[in-house]
């Protein structure tokens, strides 16, 4: 097949499909108010999800010194309330950073926009969303105490290696479970920003070749006419 | 046309290009249901970046640039969707038709084993693009375009072609 038929045949074959009127403007219109449908899985949406979490999170904790008037649990719980408060800001400059994806600009460009907000920012959030399931478990383990011995409740057993080990490894699960994916996008980025960038050095050296050939052309064009003038000149002398 | 478009300017704009966003559609997804979300989503994602459109360059390579960049990411979540996914085209007979629908289809089927960046590539050299605009929508030099459309056209005819029994 040659290579000129590629064109002729999408083109034929695009002539004949009437796609110029498949959608109509009230169906466009609907399209353009709507949310997308996939966009569960994105970025925007993980960054949210965890913000929303923590917001509830931050909701349970303040609840607890109503719950359990003890100065111990207080101080434990407002803590608890300051950290999330803390991390809570750090993802909503997470999101700002991500909405400022520019679709409009080069694919190459945005394909670097990308690599570098999850080299830089994303990596950042996969330990801060972890923590979140860290600070609900142990929000589970206060409520659960404090349900099951109530005015017995004892804030000593937060200290209890059973929970602690619980906390730490919620995290360590939270974090290994969401590293495949993270690291599946990110080396699929890799491979579009490579595919885009492995020719630029070959394309470089045509570039400097072409033009080294265009001045080499000039320098041999001006040497034959000035060995023509000159062959000119000397056969005149003779003639 | 700039930032001052209205609702209605923009679906209009969106209706007379449409091809084109179907085109991109065509050769990123594999079914209706596939197409008809991503078409949303580059809908959605032209709204959204409408004040970022000057007019500084020409309406198509602004529609291109944010409907395969879409693409692009969105080829990422999808991927590991599928169910099945084949190496090679599966052995077929050539027999030249006057429709061009075997070709059409080994075209696309050959499309479909390219990476998300080269995809976007050949359709802008399907599309008849200049050097300079795919260029412009890609962001990599000319030189770069024109040695890997010379490497893409290779690959594309070496599987599109019929494997010999």
């Amino acid at each position: 097949m040659e290579t000129t038929d590629l064109k002729f045949i999408w083109q034929s074959h695009h002539q004949k499909t009437d796609d110029t009127s498949k959608y109509s403007i009230e169906e466009i219109r609907s399209y353009r108010n709507k949310k997308p449908g996939k966009m569960a899985k994105s970025i925007r949406m993980m960054l949210l999800f965890d913000i929303v979490y923590k917001a509830v999170l931050i909701l349970g904790w303040l609840s607890i010194p109503l719950l359990i008037k003890q100065a111990g649990i207080t101080i434990f719980s407002l803590t608890s309330v300051a950290i999330l408060l803390m991390l809570l800001g750090v993802e909503q400059r997470f999101l700002n950073q991500w909405n400022r994806i520019d679709l409009s600009a080069s694919i190459r460009n945005s394909l670097l926009w990308q690599h570098s907000f999850m080299t830089k920012i994303y990596a950042r959030f996969l330990f801060t969303s972890s923590i979140s399931n860290s600070f609900f478990v142990a929000l589970g383990f206060i409520f659960y105490d404090f349900l099951k011995y109530k005015d017995t409740f004892n804030i000593g057993r937060l200290a209890e290696p059973v929970l602690i080990g619980f906390v730490v490894l919620t995290f360590l699960i939270s974090a290994v479970a969401q590293w495949p994916a993270y690291q599946t996008t990110l080396d699929e980025l890799d491979k579009n920003i490579s595919a885009i960038n492995n020719d630029e050095v070959f394309a470089r050296q045509m570039e400097k070749e072409k033009v080294r050939r265009f001045w080499r052309i000039i320098v041999f064009g001006l040497l034959f006419l000035i060995g023509t003038a000159t062959l000119i000149l000397v056969v005149s002398q003779f003639v | 046309m700039s930032t001052s478009m209205t609702d209605r300017e923009f679906e209009v704009m969106i209706f007379e290009n449409q091809a084109l966003i179907i085109k991109i559609c065509s050769i990123y997804t594999s079914t209706d249901s596939d197409r008809e979300d991503l078409f949303q989503e580059i809908v959605i994602n032209l709204w959204n970046g409408i004040n970022r459109f000057q007019g500084k360059s020409k309406l198509s390579t602004w529609i291109y640039r944010v409907g395969l960049n879409t693409a692009i990411s969105r080829s990422r979540k999808v991927k590991t969707d599928k169910l099945q996914y084949t190496d090679s085209i599966p052995e077929q007979q050539w027999i030249p038709d006057e429709n061009h629908e075997q070709e059409i289809m080994a075209l696309y089927k050959a499309i479909d084993l390219l990476n998300p960046t080269e995809k976007a590539i050949v359709i802008l050299y399907l599309e008849d693009k200049s050097y300079e605009e795919i260029s412009e929508i890609v962001g990599i030099s000319k030189s770069n375009i024109s040695v890997k459309l010379v490497r893409l056209k290779r690959k594309l005819e070496q599987l599109m072609r019929p494997k010999q029994g």
